[in-house]
């Protein structure tokens, strides 16, 4: 490192630790990180809300796949109860002719 | 109310409820109302989505909506409505926890430069790092060892993603261990403070029993000898000894009178009183059965410690497997793995809450069990010792027989007990006074000041003569009275199956004894 660049240094932390710390804590800075703050509350409710609307729209996909399956079923079970209806109907006007 | 319909399937419909905000309150408040229809299985409230999940029976989507319809915050049905303590506020804190932790590890891997992502790593290991060194310098094999020594040896790799990814496990287990935890207290709580689920209220037509949560404030309930207090309240009749062990921990019963407060939980040790109630089932005693919770767990059985520590003992066995995947591999990958399996929130967990468990099945079947402690006593125990009348019998003894001496009358001698008998509620007492009024016997005021000995009996004097009634070791040791000259056979066959009541006037002495089941 040059001198210009160690001198550049020394200076910078001189006026950190005057004007940049007055800088920093004064009511306007505090004005900017009390707004900054809320608007990162406002990101974790949105977050939240969002995590709330997947988990609802979860359980939702959930309940309806399983009525489907159940339809299903009893439409199957109506099919096979009726094919052994017939079949039996069947054997039955067999046996009397 | 207005609701839009979101989703509907079999049995299951969800509505959004038409409001910008719920409060915890509300979203308590629906629920517990959407739990009391008849039509209605099982109902969720999300406050954040302001959406009811309902399940409804066969049949019942036209009325399930129609109550919805016509539901209000504001209504007197609502106000009317009692909304048990639900774990809601703590399920919304560590659901924000768990989904900070998780986010904040996705952004650092994703958007911060390396190396302040090295930098952030330093200082989270550093409490793992110190935990290990503080195990080494006490020369014990804990399982912090291993987790400080996973963390710092890939640290020393260089291989900062790996530790930041083993603390970030290990974080995640904490907070869930800390969540399950809590909310097994808080059920078991919530169980425990509905135990009294019926009370005696005092109506213009008698005494009524009516379930906890219709008793509103104002309302009379009578507790007698032996009860437990369901609610903080205002004693309005009666004088009563009240055992406040479970609140404040004294072994010694107070004395209260019309006026004082008496607090939830406390139980009713001697006298009947009527209560004014105060405040409301709920908040009250929930908090204190919370607090007795926790203060329970520290009377941890030695089952429990063992676990704590079985863990620990583990580790030297971990660390030489660990050692012997090194020289079977020379990869140190494979050998740092090893050093990741970590029993210890497993074991941690489980013991605590099997012990919850157990404490709210016991409660179930309404027995009230404070601590893993005692539940390891009663395996072991072979010989249960029962205290007074009242907890193995109904406490509701008959005079069977009025045994005089010293040429005295039966009926003179029951009246003069009835007399004094009747100023106090011991069941013994009540005895006597029902027996009396059978034989119809009654009597003035001819006493003096009567004065009661605790677990002795009671004296007085009447007519200037002095009376006492009470035990054996009262009557005859304590105020040494005698039994007339050349009745000592008539005494000695006194029937053994009964309980006997003593009472001697004027330094004679007299006997009759009452029978109790």
């Amino acid at each position: 490192m040059n001198v210009y660049s160690k001198l550049a240094l020394f200076a910078g932390g001189a006026l950190f630790g005057s004007a940049g710390i007055k800088l920093l804590s004064s009511k306007d800075a505090k004005n900017v990180y009390t707004h900054t703050t809320a608007a990162v509350l406002r990101m974790k409710e949105c977050v939240m809300d969002t995590v709330s609307t997947v988990q609802e729209n979860a359980a939702d996909i959930l309940a309806s796949a399983k009525d489907i399956n159940e339809q299903r079923a009893a439409k199957e079970e109506a099919a096979a109860c009726g094919e052994e209806e017939t079949a039996a109907e069947e054997e039955e006007t067999q046996e009397q002719a | 109310m207005k609701f839009s319909i979101k989703h509907e399937s079999r049995g299951r419909i969800r509505v959004q409820l038409a409001q910008r905000r719920m409060t915890l309150d509300q979203a308590d408040l629906v629920e517990t109302w959407l739990q009391g229809l008849d039509t209605v299985d099982q109902a969720a409230v999300h406050e954040r989505t302001c959406c009811a999940i309902i399940y409804y029976k066969e049949g019942g989507r036209a009325a399930v909506l129609k109550a919805l319809r016509g539901f209000s915050y504001q209504s007197e049905e609502a106000a009317k409505l009692v909304v048990p303590h639900t774990s809601r506020a703590t399920n919304r804190e560590y659901q924000e926890k768990l989904v900070g932790m998780v986010c904040g590890k996705a952004v650092r891997d994703m958007f911060f430069p390396a190396p302040l992502r090295m930098a952030w790593t330093l200082c989270r290991s550093l409490p793992y790092l110190g935990r290990a060194v503080r195990c080494l310098w006490r020369r014990q094999l804990h399982v912090e060892l291993l987790d400080g020594l996973s963390v710092g040896i890939s640290m020393a790799r260089g291989d900062f993603g790996t530790a930041g990814s083993v603390m970030f496990l290990l974080g995640l287990g904490e907070l869930l261990e800390e969540w399950t935890h809590k909310k097994s207290v808080e059920d078991l709580a919530r169980s425990m403070s509905l135990n009294i689920d019926r009370v005696w209220v005092k109506t213009e037509d008698g005494e009524v029993q009516l379930p906890l949560s219709k008793v509103r404030p104002g309302d009379r309930i009578a507790v007698h000898m032996g009860g437990m207090i369901p609610l903080d309240s205002v004693i309005d009749e009666g004088e009563v000894m009240v055992n406040q062990a479970s609140l404040t921990g004294e072994s010694i019963p107070v004395a209260r009178r019309p006026g004082s407060t008496v607090y939830a939980g406390t139980v009713v040790e001697e006298g009947e009183c009527v209560l004014r109630v105060e405040k409301q089932c709920g908040g009250s005693r929930y908090d204190k059965i919370v607090s007795m919770i926790e203060q329970s767990e520290k009377l941890k059985s030695s089952a429990e410690d063992q676990a704590s520590h079985l863990a620990d003992k583990l580790v030297p066995y971990t660390l030489a497997g660990s050692a012997i995947a090194y020289l079977l591999t020379r990869n140190v990958t494979r050998a740092l793995s090893v050093l990741m399996v970590d029993f210890s929130c497993a074991l941690k967990l489980s013991m605590p809450l099997a012990v919850l468990s157990a404490m709210r099945e016991a409660s179930i079947h309404h027995a009230t069990v404070k601590g893993g402690k005692f539940l390891e006593a009663i395996a072991k125990a072979d010989t249960i010792v029962f205290d007074k009348t009242g907890t193995l019998t109904y406490a509701c003894p008959v005079v069977a027989q009025v045994v005089t001496f010293g040429g005295r009358e039966e009926s003179e001698m029951l009246r003069l007990a009835a007399c004094l008998e009747e100023h106090f509620p011991h069941s013994m007492a009540n005895a006597v006074v029902r027996a009396a009024q059978q034989r119809g016997l009654t009597h003035e005021e001819m006493h003096s000041q009567v004065q009661y000995l605790v677990a002795h009996g009671i004296a007085s004097t009447v007519k200037d003569e002095k009376v006492i009634i009470g035990s054996y070791h009262f009557v005859f040791e304590d105020e040494q009275s005698t039994i007339p000259a050349g009745e000592q056979a008539k005494f000695d066959a006194l029937p053994p199956e009964y309980s006997h009541l003593y009472l001697a006037v004027g330094g004679g002495h007299l006997h009759f004894g009452p029978a109790a089941q």
